[in-house]
Protein backbone atom coordinates (compact mmCIF):
# COMPACT_ATOMS: atom_id res chain seq x y z
CA UNK A 1 0.00 0.00 0.00
CA UNK A 2 0.98 3.71 -1.08
CA UNK A 3 -0.29 5.26 1.93
CA UNK A 4 2.22 6.79 4.22
CA UNK A 5 0.02 5.82 7.05
CA UNK A 6 0.85 2.39 6.25
CA UNK A 7 3.26 2.39 9.54
CA UNK A 8 0.50 2.97 11.87
CA UNK A 9 -1.89 0.24 10.38
CA UNK A 10 -1.94 -2.70 12.86
CA UNK A 11 -2.02 -6.12 11.43
CA UNK A 12 -5.65 -6.72 11.82
CA UNK A 13 -6.07 -3.14 9.56
CA UNK A 14 -3.54 -4.86 6.83
CA UNK A 15 -5.57 -7.63 6.69
CA UNK A 16 -8.75 -5.90 6.32
CA UNK A 17 -7.39 -4.11 4.28
CA UNK A 18 -6.29 -6.87 1.95
CA UNK A 19 -9.71 -8.56 2.00
CA UNK A 20 -11.54 -5.70 1.09
CA UNK A 21 -8.78 -5.36 -2.01
CA UNK A 22 -8.78 -9.06 -3.33
CA UNK A 23 -12.58 -9.41 -2.43
CA UNK A 24 -14.29 -6.48 -3.20
CA UNK A 25 -12.75 -5.69 -6.96
CA UNK A 26 -14.51 -6.80 -9.99
CA UNK A 27 -13.15 -9.84 -12.20
CA UNK A 28 -10.57 -8.35 -14.64
CA UNK A 29 -11.59 -7.25 -18.23
CA UNK A 30 -10.73 -9.47 -20.99
CA UNK A 31 -8.99 -8.57 -23.91
CA UNK A 32 -11.87 -8.67 -25.47
CA UNK A 33 -13.77 -6.46 -23.01
CA UNK A 34 -11.03 -4.08 -22.81
CA UNK A 35 -11.05 -3.40 -26.63
CA UNK A 36 -14.97 -3.58 -26.65
CA UNK A 37 -15.03 -0.50 -24.23
CA UNK A 38 -12.70 0.92 -26.58
CA UNK A 39 -14.76 1.14 -29.39
CA UNK A 40 -17.94 2.03 -27.16
CA UNK A 41 -15.92 4.97 -26.30
CA UNK A 42 -14.99 5.95 -29.66
CA UNK A 43 -18.30 5.76 -31.41
CA UNK A 44 -20.00 8.15 -28.42
CA UNK A 45 -17.06 10.48 -29.07
CA UNK A 46 -18.39 10.77 -32.37
CA UNK A 47 -21.99 11.12 -31.93
CA UNK A 48 -23.73 14.03 -31.90
CA UNK A 49 -25.87 13.32 -29.04
CA UNK A 50 -25.26 10.81 -26.67
CA UNK A 51 -28.87 9.94 -25.26
CA UNK A 52 -28.34 9.12 -21.85
CA UNK A 53 -31.15 8.61 -19.05
CA UNK A 54 -31.07 12.35 -17.70
CA UNK A 55 -31.47 13.50 -21.54
CA UNK A 56 -34.06 10.95 -22.31
CA UNK A 57 -35.83 12.59 -18.72
CA UNK A 58 -35.59 16.05 -19.50
CA UNK A 59 -36.34 15.73 -23.29
CA UNK A 60 -39.85 13.95 -22.62
CA UNK A 61 -40.31 16.57 -19.45
CA UNK A 62 -40.14 19.43 -22.12
CA UNK A 63 -42.71 17.47 -24.41
CA UNK A 64 -45.06 16.96 -21.77
CA UNK A 65 -44.94 20.69 -21.48
CA UNK A 66 -44.99 21.67 -24.65
CA UNK A 67 -48.73 19.40 -25.07
CA UNK A 68 -49.69 21.15 -22.20
CA UNK A 69 -49.54 24.70 -23.51
CA UNK A 70 -50.68 24.05 -26.79
CA UNK A 71 -53.43 21.64 -26.78
CA UNK A 72 -56.67 24.15 -27.07
CA UNK A 73 -58.65 23.05 -24.20
CA UNK A 74 -57.66 23.46 -20.61
CA UNK A 75 -61.12 23.54 -19.58
CA UNK A 76 -61.80 25.58 -16.25
CA UNK A 77 -58.15 26.61 -16.23
CA UNK A 78 -58.13 28.91 -19.19
CA UNK A 79 -59.67 32.58 -19.11
CA UNK A 80 -63.07 33.50 -20.03
CA UNK A 81 -63.81 34.11 -23.89
CA UNK A 82 -64.20 37.65 -24.75
CA UNK A 83 -67.65 36.85 -25.35
CA UNK A 84 -67.88 35.43 -21.66
CA UNK A 85 -65.86 39.04 -20.80
CA UNK A 86 -68.86 40.84 -22.18
CA UNK A 87 -71.64 39.45 -20.35
CA UNK A 88 -69.72 39.59 -17.38
CA UNK A 89 -69.04 43.27 -17.56
CA UNK A 90 -72.70 43.20 -17.59
CA UNK A 91 -73.22 41.57 -15.08
CA UNK A 92 -70.83 43.60 -12.68
CA UNK A 93 -72.97 46.88 -14.47
CA UNK A 94 -76.37 45.56 -14.47
CA UNK A 95 -76.60 42.92 -11.60
CA UNK A 96 -77.99 40.02 -13.57
CA UNK A 97 -77.24 38.60 -16.50
CA UNK A 98 -76.78 34.87 -15.90
CA UNK A 99 -80.09 33.82 -17.41
CA UNK A 100 -78.80 35.37 -20.94
CA UNK A 101 -75.51 34.15 -20.45
CA UNK A 102 -76.79 30.15 -19.42
CA UNK A 103 -79.23 30.41 -22.46
CA UNK A 104 -76.69 31.91 -25.06
CA UNK A 105 -73.16 30.62 -24.02
CA UNK A 106 -73.51 28.08 -22.01
CA UNK A 107 -69.97 26.46 -21.59
CA UNK A 108 -68.60 30.40 -20.73
CA UNK A 109 -71.81 30.55 -18.34
CA UNK A 110 -70.44 26.70 -16.61
CA UNK A 111 -66.64 28.36 -16.43
CA UNK A 112 -68.32 31.59 -14.98
CA UNK A 113 -70.57 29.45 -12.67
CA UNK A 114 -67.38 27.96 -11.66
CA UNK A 115 -65.02 30.66 -11.21
CA UNK A 116 -67.24 32.95 -8.98
CA UNK A 117 -69.59 30.43 -7.54
CA UNK A 118 -72.86 31.89 -9.33
CA UNK B 1 -20.95 -4.53 -22.05
CA UNK B 2 -23.33 -2.20 -22.89
CA UNK B 3 -24.57 -2.04 -26.25
CA UNK B 4 -26.43 0.92 -27.86
CA UNK B 5 -27.01 -1.75 -30.91
CA UNK B 6 -30.92 -0.18 -31.18
CA UNK B 7 -30.08 3.09 -31.54
CA UNK B 8 -31.30 4.91 -34.46
CA UNK B 9 -29.01 5.62 -37.26
CA UNK B 10 -28.85 9.39 -36.88
CA UNK B 11 -27.75 9.26 -33.56
CA UNK B 12 -24.84 7.26 -34.72
CA UNK B 13 -23.98 9.93 -37.57
CA UNK B 14 -20.04 11.05 -37.04
CA UNK B 15 -19.06 14.31 -36.55
CA UNK B 16 -15.96 13.33 -37.92
CA UNK B 17 -15.62 15.91 -41.19
CA UNK B 18 -15.33 18.61 -38.06
CA UNK B 19 -12.90 16.54 -35.45
CA UNK B 20 -10.42 15.36 -38.13
CA UNK B 21 -10.42 18.29 -40.60
CA UNK B 22 -8.86 20.70 -37.95
CA UNK B 23 -5.08 19.93 -37.42
CA UNK B 24 -4.23 18.26 -34.07
CA UNK B 25 -7.62 16.97 -33.23
CA UNK B 26 -6.79 13.58 -34.73
CA UNK B 27 -3.21 13.53 -32.75
CA UNK B 28 -5.16 14.52 -29.65
CA UNK B 29 -7.40 12.01 -29.96
CA UNK B 30 -4.48 9.65 -30.37
CA UNK B 31 -3.28 10.83 -27.20
CA UNK B 32 -6.47 10.88 -25.72
CA UNK B 33 -6.92 7.00 -26.43
CA UNK B 34 -3.66 6.13 -25.56
CA UNK B 35 -4.59 7.25 -22.00
CA UNK B 36 -7.29 5.42 -22.42
CA UNK B 37 -5.95 2.40 -22.71
CA UNK B 38 -4.05 2.80 -19.60
CA UNK B 39 -6.36 3.52 -17.58
CA UNK B 40 -9.35 1.96 -18.39
CA UNK B 41 -8.89 -0.98 -15.91
CA UNK B 42 -8.18 1.30 -12.80
CA UNK B 43 -11.12 3.44 -13.70
CA UNK B 44 -13.53 0.49 -13.87
CA UNK B 45 -12.67 -1.26 -11.18
CA UNK B 46 -12.57 2.46 -9.20
CA UNK B 47 -15.86 3.20 -10.31
CA UNK B 48 -17.08 -0.52 -9.48
CA UNK B 49 -15.70 -0.07 -5.63
CA UNK B 50 -17.24 3.73 -5.47
CA UNK B 51 -20.90 2.58 -6.69
CA UNK B 52 -21.10 -0.98 -4.85
CA UNK B 53 -20.77 -3.76 -7.61
CA UNK B 54 -23.00 -2.67 -10.52
CA UNK B 55 -20.22 -3.61 -13.00
CA UNK B 56 -22.02 -2.05 -16.55
CA UNK B 57 -22.61 0.76 -14.51
CA UNK B 58 -19.32 1.65 -13.36
CA UNK B 59 -18.27 0.37 -16.76
CA UNK B 60 -20.90 3.81 -18.14
CA UNK B 61 -19.64 5.96 -15.07
CA UNK B 62 -15.94 5.50 -16.26
CA UNK B 63 -16.79 5.96 -19.88
CA UNK B 64 -18.78 9.21 -19.14
CA UNK B 65 -16.17 10.17 -16.87
CA UNK B 66 -13.38 9.77 -20.17
CA UNK B 67 -15.92 11.61 -22.52
CA UNK B 68 -16.24 14.49 -19.83
CA UNK B 69 -12.16 14.88 -19.62
CA UNK B 70 -11.95 14.86 -23.41
CA UNK B 71 -14.23 17.30 -24.01
CA UNK B 72 -12.92 19.57 -21.11
CA UNK B 73 -9.47 19.35 -22.28
CA UNK B 74 -9.14 22.92 -23.26
CA UNK B 75 -10.14 23.56 -19.38
CA UNK B 76 -7.14 21.19 -18.08
CA UNK B 77 -4.84 22.69 -16.07
CA UNK B 78 -1.48 21.22 -16.76
CA UNK B 79 -0.12 22.45 -13.26
CA UNK B 80 -2.56 19.36 -12.16
CA UNK B 81 -1.13 15.74 -13.11
CA UNK B 82 -3.61 14.77 -16.37
CA UNK B 83 -4.70 11.27 -14.39
CA UNK B 84 -5.79 13.38 -10.87
CA UNK B 85 -8.13 15.50 -13.22
CA UNK B 86 -9.56 12.56 -14.84
CA UNK B 87 -10.04 10.69 -11.50
CA UNK B 88 -11.75 13.78 -9.93
CA UNK B 89 -14.61 13.74 -12.37
CA UNK B 90 -14.68 9.94 -12.45
CA UNK B 91 -15.22 9.98 -8.43
CA UNK B 92 -17.99 12.83 -9.77
CA UNK B 93 -19.86 11.03 -11.92
CA UNK B 94 -20.18 8.23 -9.12
CA UNK B 95 -21.12 10.52 -6.63
CA UNK B 96 -24.13 11.91 -9.52
CA UNK B 97 -24.80 7.79 -9.88
CA UNK B 98 -25.23 6.92 -6.30
CA UNK B 99 -27.35 10.53 -5.76
CA UNK B 100 -29.63 9.17 -8.56
CA UNK B 101 -29.68 5.61 -7.22
CA UNK B 102 -30.62 6.60 -3.89
CA UNK B 103 -33.31 8.95 -4.90
CA UNK B 104 -34.76 5.86 -7.09
CA UNK B 105 -34.68 3.57 -4.25
CA UNK B 106 -36.64 6.30 -2.41
CA UNK B 107 -39.54 6.39 -5.28
CA UNK B 108 -39.32 3.11 -6.32
CA UNK B 109 -38.45 1.03 -3.20
CA UNK B 110 -36.50 -0.63 -5.28
CA UNK B 111 -33.09 -1.99 -3.27
CA UNK B 112 -29.94 -0.85 -3.48
CA UNK B 113 -28.88 -4.63 -2.96
CA UNK B 114 -30.68 -5.66 -5.93
CA UNK B 115 -28.03 -3.65 -8.17
CA UNK B 116 -24.78 -5.05 -5.74
CA UNK B 117 -25.29 -8.44 -6.89
CA UNK B 118 -21.85 -9.94 -7.91
CA UNK B 119 -22.03 -9.79 -11.55
CA UNK B 120 -20.21 -13.21 -11.96
CA UNK B 121 -20.66 -15.10 -9.31
CA UNK B 122 -19.56 -18.18 -10.40
CA UNK B 123 -15.99 -16.51 -10.57
CA UNK B 124 -16.07 -15.10 -7.04
CA UNK B 125 -14.81 -17.72 -4.49
CA UNK B 126 -16.59 -15.77 -1.87
CA UNK B 127 -19.94 -14.16 -2.71
CA UNK B 128 -20.87 -13.81 0.65
CA UNK B 129 -17.95 -12.31 2.35
CA UNK B 130 -18.27 -9.71 -0.55
CA UNK B 131 -21.47 -8.79 -0.33
CA UNK B 132 -20.76 -8.24 3.42
CA UNK B 133 -18.04 -6.11 2.66
CA UNK B 134 -20.11 -3.98 -0.04
CA UNK B 135 -22.50 -3.54 2.56
CA UNK B 136 -20.40 -2.05 5.05
CA UNK B 137 -18.54 -0.02 2.89
CA UNK B 138 -21.52 1.31 2.21
CA UNK B 139 -22.85 2.11 5.38
CA UNK B 140 -19.80 4.71 5.97
CA UNK B 141 -20.73 8.45 5.21
CA UNK B 142 -19.92 9.21 1.36
CA UNK B 143 -16.37 10.99 2.33
CA UNK B 144 -15.48 8.35 4.26
CA UNK B 145 -16.10 5.37 1.66
CA UNK B 146 -14.30 7.69 -1.09
CA UNK B 147 -11.23 8.16 1.25
CA UNK B 148 -11.22 4.59 2.07
CA UNK B 149 -11.42 3.34 -1.84
CA UNK B 150 -9.06 5.71 -2.85
CA UNK B 151 -6.38 5.12 -0.45
CA UNK B 152 -6.27 1.64 0.56
CA UNK B 153 -7.85 -0.01 -2.46
CA UNK B 154 -6.83 2.13 -5.29
CA UNK B 155 -3.20 2.81 -3.74
CA UNK B 156 -3.53 6.39 -4.47
CA UNK B 157 -1.24 8.81 -1.79
CA UNK B 158 -3.04 10.93 0.69
CA UNK B 159 -2.12 14.02 -1.38
CA UNK B 160 -3.69 12.65 -4.69
CA UNK B 161 -6.79 11.63 -3.05
CA UNK B 162 -6.90 15.19 -1.42
CA UNK B 163 -6.62 16.77 -4.71
CA UNK B 164 -8.90 14.37 -6.53
CA UNK B 165 -11.75 15.38 -3.63
CA UNK B 166 -10.77 19.06 -3.68
CA UNK B 167 -10.48 18.49 0.57
CA UNK B 168 -7.36 18.97 2.54
CA UNK B 169 -4.84 16.76 3.73
CA UNK B 170 -6.24 16.90 7.35
CA UNK B 171 -9.61 16.53 6.24
CA UNK B 172 -8.59 12.98 4.16
CA UNK B 173 -6.71 11.83 7.12
CA UNK B 174 -9.06 11.94 9.66
CA UNK B 175 -11.96 10.19 6.86
CA UNK B 176 -9.30 7.39 7.22
CA UNK B 177 -9.01 7.38 10.01
CA UNK B 178 -12.63 7.27 11.22
CA UNK B 179 -13.43 5.09 8.10
CA UNK B 180 -11.02 2.20 9.43
CA UNK B 181 -12.03 2.60 12.56
CA UNK B 182 -15.90 2.25 11.96
CA UNK B 183 -15.40 -0.66 9.64
CA UNK B 184 -13.00 -2.55 12.02
CA UNK B 185 -15.35 -2.37 14.70
CA UNK B 186 -18.27 -3.91 11.70
CA UNK B 187 -16.15 -6.58 10.76
CA UNK B 188 -14.36 -7.19 13.90
CA UNK B 189 -15.75 -11.19 14.24
CA UNK B 190 -13.10 -11.50 10.85
CA UNK B 191 -10.46 -11.84 12.76
CA UNK B 192 -12.04 -13.95 14.92
CA UNK B 193 -10.08 -17.44 15.12
CA UNK B 194 -11.03 -19.83 12.76
CA UNK B 195 -12.33 -16.42 10.65
CA UNK B 196 -9.56 -17.01 7.86
CA UNK B 197 -9.88 -20.58 7.12
CA UNK B 198 -13.58 -20.64 7.07
CA UNK B 199 -13.61 -17.56 4.67
CA UNK B 200 -10.83 -19.49 2.95
CA UNK B 201 -7.54 -16.93 3.09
Amino acid sequence: MRSPDDTTLTPEDRDLIERFRHTYAPPPPTHSERLAMQRTLRARLRRRWVPTWPSLAAAACAAACALWFLLPDRSVTSPPSSAAGEVLAAYALEGDASGDLEDVLPHEYATIEYIFDL
Amino acid sequence: MRSTGSLPARFMEPIAPALQVRAGTHEREQRFFAFVEAHQERAVRLAWRLVGGDYHMAEDIAQQAFLKAYGGLHRFREDAALSTWFYSILVNEARSYRRWRALRERWHTVSVDDDTADPDPSADPDPGLRRRLSAALNRLARGQREVFVLVYLEGFTLEQTAAQLRKSLGTVKSQLHRSLRTLRAELADLHQPGAQQEKGT
